[in-house]
């Protein structure tokens, strides 16, 4: 139980961090100053915090891998796209096409799957 | 049709695919040598036999493959379209499967409901991003 509830921290910081790294990313293809993609990174306050949000879900992940088969812990970590999918929903509101609602069951039902494999 | 920053985006995506799963490996091989003690009770004896370079180097070299992946990544996706990025990220989920049931280091078995798992997440992942563009 210890490493689903760990599995579960894991993901949700993996997901505020990649809700960063999409703002990350955005800033830096609108902006027209000549440097590399690399230094606008790094001039982002968002693109640390991202980095943060990282380092917490790798600690709470250590613990998941410490008692469980990275095999099936890895394929886990794909319940990040069904939160994102929420997020972009509850939280951007933007409208969801029934395919994805599709794909978020299909996914579902392999983290089904595994869980109990 | 392919432009070079498509090209580019490719590479720098399928780059990222192949850190992730090296990366996963990596820290898989890492916290397995955790004293399984550290789950019930933490104390400073125990976080100091942490440090060991057969802990240490396999951690550090997974989080640096892992870091690199993230930003060939970001790169990737202001390159390619989204219903194109995630499908071609999602081949990890077998490649880290594979590495860890054939690699010597890790005898994680082989499962075909495991498999069925992995197949059904990676059409759900198809399916999420279908004509989905590119983030910018």
């Amino acid at each position: 139980m210890l490493a689903y509830g760990a599995l579960l921290i894991s993901i949700i910081f993996t997901v505020a961090s990649q809700i960063l790294q999409k703002q990350v990313a955005d800033a830096s293809a609108r902006t027209t100053a000549p440097d590399s993609a690399l230094a606008l990174y790094l001039r982002q306050p968002r693109f640390w915090l991202a980095l943060l949000c990282l380092g917490v879900a790798m600690l709470s992940w250590l613990l998941v891998l410490c008692t469980m088969e990275v095999s099936k812990a890895y394929s886990l970590l794909s319940i990040n796209y069904v939160i994102m999918l929420l997020v972009s929903r509850f939280l951007f509101h933007e409208a969801i096409p029934r395919s994805r609602w599709l794909g978020v069951a299909c996914l579902l039902a392999g983290v089904l799957l595994i869980v109990r494999s | 049709m392919t432009s070079p920053d498509h090209q580019r985006g490719m590479l720098l995506a399928i780059c990222s695919v192949a850190l992730v799963s090296i990366a996963q490996l990596l820290l898989k091989y890492g916290a397995a040598q955790f004293p399984h003690a550290l789950l019930s009770h933490v104390d400073p004896e125990l976080l100091a036999s942490l440090f060991t370079p057969g802990i240490i180097l396999p951690l550090a070299a997974g989080m640096l493959c892992y870091g690199s992946s993230v930003l060939c990544w970001i790169g990737a996706l202001g390159r390619l379209p989204l219903s194109l990025a995630y499908p071609l990220l999602s081949l990890s989920y077998p490649l880290v499967y594979l590495g860890a049931t054939w690699l010597p280091w890790f005898h994680e078995t082989l499962n075909a409901q495991r498999l069925g798992g992995i197949a059904l997440i990676m059409s759900g992942v198809a399916l999420l991003m279908w004509k989905a563009r590119r983030l910018s």
